[in-house]
């Protein structure tokens, strides 16, 4: 100890036991085998492709020191060279509350808000109890209950100004938590007043291989395959704003067979 | 008067206007200022792209049973006149603020007048009728009992 990591120690006779001369000292060192260290490495460069901004601003700003700490160390580390490319998004709306948020989750805090709805065209004042930070199609999501609402809700970051902590008893843990109540949903925004329901699909043969390799959601099943590469799938989920988006993306190529309101909405394309 | 040391947000403020665009949304007690929030839609706006907003730096905030008038210190987002902050389209929105000096920490019936229009409170919402919106704001009631008190960073 004394020697390899200069331990302030000395031997106490009357206790017959090593102990520090100086109660400052702290042993920081963590004793890793070369495996460990590569791993971390890679860690590290995972991290520098994926980017850190995608998580916070300030988890980015530490993120820098860890980086350039291991650019002195291993100058002959894979920096320059691009790996990974992801479709995150950058400087988009409302991001900068990402570490506002993830306090108040972590503290259990709640926060006024003023948000702005892009249906509504409205303004309105809320407090909310934050519960989960969630990202979907490269947009964040704050998960919160609604005093409002009296419910969970979730809204965007984009719509989102201006949040402040309060002092006010968290209510954060009423009702489901925020984890389970997305099971169920494929996105982030369910259809008002619908239910976990069936969802019957008619699928074209050019998008089998699609549905294979990406189901939709943990719920999907084929329940029939043609020789020919026609399928039927079965869904069982909340219907979202984010399912009917995608259904309508593939086009004539899908066809809701039921519920038959679903069916319509997706035809309802592009109409309003 | 009694002072505050702490800041104290209303989040929901009755208050009376001719239209609710701007919508006075939250109002904020704080030990050298008050910070009262709006949100703007140009979703109505009878102006082509939206047209534009700004603030005349004259604009006061006033209790309605008194005299003292409680000055502009500050605007975010939004400009002062004459200068403007233009939209892009009837899709757009604004979020801003506007700073006074310290109103008193106890309950009170405010109002917020932008000095364009001159004239008692009859005329100036007769004035903001033909145009169709609105900036001042009457009867805002403050009941120290609904505020809630923020916490600091």
């Amino acid at each position: 100890m004394r020697n390899s990591f200069h331990a302030p120690i000395e031997y106490s006779r009357s206790k017959m036991a090593y102990e520090y001369t100086d109660d400052t000292y702290r042993f920081d060192g963590v004793g890793l085998m070369e495996q460990d260290i590569n791993s971390i490495k890679n860690a590290i460069e995972l991290i520098q492709s994926i980017g850190s901004s995608r998580v916070s601003g300030q988890f980015e700003h530490a993120m820098e020191k860890v980086l350039t700490a291991y650019r002195e160390k291993f100058p002959q580390g894979n920096f320059k060279r691009q790996f990974i490319q992801t479709d995150a998004a950058k400087d988009f709306r409302g991001f900068q509350h990402f570490d506002l948020f993830f306090r108040a989750i972590k503290d259990r805090i709640p926060v006024s808000i003023v948000h702005y709805s892009y249906s509504k065209h409205k303004f309105t004042s809320r407090i909310i109890h934050p519960m989960l930070l969630k990202e979907f199609d490269n947009r964040w999501y704050i998960v919160a209950f609604s005093e409002e609402h009296n419910e969970i809700r979730t809204f965007g970051f984009d719509r989102i100004h201006d949040p402040v902590w309060v002092h006010a008893d968290f209510r954060g843990e009423q009702g489901p938590d925020a984890v389970s109540f997305f099971q169920h949903i494929y996105g982030v925004y369910p259809i008002e007043n619908q239910e976990i329901q069936s969802i019957l699909i008619d699928i074209a043969p050019q998008e089998l291989a699609y549905f294979r390799s990406y189901p939709i959601h943990e719920s999907q099943q084929f329940v029939m395959v043609h020789n020919s590469g026609r399928a039927r799938i079965k869904l069982n989920l909340i219907p979202s704003f984010e399912l009917v988006r995608l259904l309508r993306s593939f086009g004539k190529t899908i066809r809701i067979v039921e519920p038959e309101w679903l069916r319509h909405e997706v035809n309802e394309n592009f109409k309003r | 008067m009694k002072k505050i040391t702490k800041s104290y947000l209303f989040p929901n403020v009755p208050n009376e206007g001719i239209s609710d665009n701007p919508t006075l949304l939250r109002i904020t007690i704080a030990p050298a200022h008050t910070k009262v929030d709006f949100g703007y839609s140009t979703f109505n706006s009878v102006y082509s792209n939206g047209g534009w907003i700004q603030i005349s730096p004259e604009t006061y905030m006033q209790a309605m049973n008194g005299t003292r008038k409680y000055k502009l210190l500050n605007a975010e987002g939004i400009s002062f006149s004459p200068n403007k902050h233009y939209f892009e389209s009837l899709r757009d929105w604004q979020f801003f603020s506007l700073y006074f000096e310290a109103i008193p920490a106890e309950d009170g019936i405010y109002e917020i007048i932008e000095p364009e229009f001159m004239g008692d409170k009859e005329e100036i919402m007769a004035a903001r009728q033909v145009s169709g919106e609105n900036f001042d704001f009457f009867n805002i009631h403050l009941e120290l009992q609904k505020a809630i008190q923020i916490k600091e960073n």
